[in-house]
């Protein structure tokens, strides 16, 4: 056991900071989490340019296969780059999880076609999907869901309607779970289509919030989709999609952008007299212990995939340990700013964008429950 | 980075874990009231290495995980000073207390010791009191340690060792200490609600006792790779406070737990959960608890810029 990053991790954190630091403008606001910014808003329009500026130096898809625009950078690299990123607000916006997990998926799944339709695209920074998962009555128990997708020759016509479905609004394509085989239910029966977002019979509508998020339903009626547009096998997508999301072991570093903004509140605190008040120190301290925490059983994940092994529990600890930090971390923000209610001040951003943490890569119970099965070896019900 | 043991760790656990075996004792089970100081086996460690690993080509990381091991085991012995602290000062005193000036209260081994670590963090002091030169109040054992109260009548001899990277080292073995005490009281309770049935059915089948647990996992696993990672890049102040911090609130919430899910049998003397439970609260409470540490974390932070 030994915890020196590698050297190559090292020197490129180093080299994406400086980029950053050079690259990022000024008034660019790192309470705001751009994943949670509105569609349309300067973040959201600045996200889709600074993309495409990352994948010309080579820090959007560093991680991928030199045939897909990347250089199969190692898990440590990758993992570096998304601490550095997520710590400044994610410049990457909802791209994010294209290169992270729907690239990859398509890689292992796809068709050649597919493979170079979406890929280099995606590489280059210009096309966005949203995932099209949950639906009313189908949330934690995914495998619900009901929207349709019936063989019609060579097309698909979908019928249903998702919900949650974050970034619809400006994404160029949805990664859509259907279920493509009548009357079957549960985790078989269904596929994954790869669905541009511009066709008629495809309305989405967006669902305010208050995180003022973009939050979308989308309404498929009698849409028309090539059977072409799927990806891997009809009827098994439920493992085509398992198995993505297994790519992105332990999504955004919240904990990385938590320290952040922990630093930022301290130097805000001490320029206004406020660090010596009662509990102050110790708030934050505590919060910066946690996200230290929750850095360390990451690294057991990210270990775990530069060895190539199969993901365990230790996957939802690491989960559980950044969302748990973040709170902690943004509740203590929101405690010890005295202009926390302002709307757009730090920590309303921080507090803000922090809300869907608990729900947004399955629910902390869900987590819960697979820690109790899994790691624990407890039997019983979920 | 490499997350799982090496094949030398592992050697020297095995072989640490067959020392502690031999020494575990058929009355072990309970916490005693008038506990002996573990002389046999320190000598034993001490003389097969185990107990000058930082001194003798190992790391500090290697010296948390004996520690870790040995708290398992809950010896009376204070063990995460002897491997992790002592070393560093490079003296022939011992049993030697880590005391912080200007702090009071009872100490662990506060009666056992030949001398006093004055560690006095403001003066930038470290300095060593011979227990002849110290009041000495005894304050019983309740809590599985002999316990007293102490104060040292002299400033004593100084040693050529920062306060700050005391104060980290002793953050980091009380760290290892609760990690192996709690890592030991969660697996016992894991194993109970297992074992234990109500209603027709293990208690760990009800969601309200599994997903408690799972909570639990994080958190020990937290304070546990944390307090690893600390050991690497000892003595690091903020990183020694933060495992310090994360392992203290995970003591109280262990301790509140475990005996919650053990019910009335837990607070037996016949069953085995007291003797970790109770160590935990005076570790956890140790330097001033998860508040102190929590202060620390910030102190070193902001000083780190």
């Amino acid at each position: 056991m030994e915890f020196d990053w590698p050297e190559e991790a090292l020197a490129f954190r180093k080299e994406v900071s400086a980029f950053l630091d050079h690259e990022l403008p000024a008034w660019w606001d790192i309470g705001v989490n751009t994943l949670t910014a509105e569609a349309g808003s300067p973040h959201h329009e600045f996200c889709r340019e600074f993309c495409a500026k990352l994948a010309q130096h080579g820090y959007l898809t560093p991680h991928w296969p030199a045939e897909y625009g990347g250089r199969e950078a190692g898990a440590w690299e990758l993992f570096a780059l998304t601490e550095v990123l997520s710590a400044c607000g994610d410049p990457r916006g909802q791209q994010y999880m294209n290169v992270n997990w729907i690239g990859p998926a398509i890689m292992r799944y796809g068709t050649p076609e597919q493979k170079r339709h979406f890929l280099p695209k995606m590489s280059r920074g210009e096309i966005q999907f949203c995932q099209g998962f949950s639906e009313p009555d189908a949330g934690s128990d995914l495998a619900a869901l009901r929207t349709t997708a019936i063989r019609d020759n060579d097309e698909y016509v979908v019928n249903g309607q998702k919900v949650w479905t974050s970034y619809a609004l400006t994404a160029d394509f949805c990664f859509l779970l259907v279920r493509t085989s009548p009357g079957s239910r549960g985790p078989t029966g269904i596929s994954v289509l790869l669905v541009p977002m511009n066709l008629p019979g495809l309305i989405a509508r967006p669902i305010p919030n208050i995180m003022d998020h973009g939050f979308c339903e989308l309404f498929f009626d009698e849409l028309r989709v090539p059977v072409s547009s799927r990806l891997g096998p009809e009827d098994d997508g439920w493992a085509v999609a398992m198995d993505a999301l297994t790519f992105e072991r332990i999504g955004m570093a919240r904990f990385a952008r938590a320290l952040r903004l922990l630093d930022e509140l301290i130097g805000r605190l001490r320029r206004s007299g406020e660090m010596s008040r009662p509990g102050t120190a110790e708030r934050i301290g505590r919060a910066i212990a946690a996200c230290h925490a929750a850095r360390a059983v990451a690294y057991r994940v990210i270990d775990a995939r530069a060895r190539s092994l199969p993901p365990g529990p230790e996957g939802n600890v690491a989960r559980l340990a950044s969302n748990w930090a973040e709170q902690f971390a943004v509740d203590a923000i929101f405690e010890l700013s005295r202009d926390a209610v302002e709307t757009g001040s730090l920590a309303d951003g921080a507090l803000r964008s922090a809300l869907p943490s608990g729900h947004a890569t399955g629910s902390v119970e869900v987590n819960l429950g697979i820690i109790a099965k899994r790691l624990l070896g407890l039997k019983g019900e979920a | 980075m490499d997350t799982a043991l090496d094949g030398t760790q592992e050697a020297i656990l095995g072989a640490v874990g067959n020392l502690l075996a031999k020494h575990r004792s058929v009355d072990g089970s309970v916490l005693k009231r008038d506990p002996e100081y573990a002389c046999d086996l320190e000598r034993e460690l001490a003389e097969a290495g185990f107990l000058d690993v930082v001194t003798s080509g190992g790391s500090y990381l290697d010296a948390v995980l004996i520690a870790e091991l040995v708290a398992r085991e809950l010896p009376v012995l204070p063990i995460g000073w002897r491997t992790i602290l002592w070393p560093a000062l490079h003296c022939e005193v011992w049993p030697l207390v880590p005391w912080k000036a200007g702090t009071g209260g009872p100490v662990r081994f506060g009666d056992s010791a030949r001398g006093v670590l004055v560690i006095d963090e403001e003066r930038d002091t470290v300095a060593i009191v011979d227990i002849g030169d110290c009041e000495v109040r005894s304050a019983g054992a309740a809590w599985g340690y002999p316990i007293a109260e102490l104060r040292p009548r002299v400033e004593g001899r100084s040693l050529a060792i920062a306060a700050a990277d005391c104060m980290a080292l002793w953050r980091l073995s009380l760290a290892a200490e609760i990690v192996g005490a709690a890592g030991a009281a969660f697996d016992h309770t894991v194993q109970y609600i297992k074992d234990r049935k109500q209603f027709g059915r293990p208690i760990g089948g009800n969601q309200a006792i599994r997903h408690r647990a799972a909570r639990l996992a994080v958190e020990v696993e937290k304070a546990r790779y944390l307090t690893y990672e600390a050991a690497w890049r000892a003595p690091d102040p903020e990183m020694a406070a933060a495992a310090a911090t994360v392992a203290a609130s995970m003591a109280e919430f262990v301790f509140q737990e475990a005996h919650q899910m053990h019910g009335a049998i837990g607070y037996t003397r016949e069953f085995p959960l007291h003797r970790w439970t109770m160590r935990l609260r005076v570790l956890g409470k140790e330097l001033g608890g998860a508040v102190a540490h929590g202060i620390a974390v910030t102190g070193a932070h902001a000083a780190a810029g």
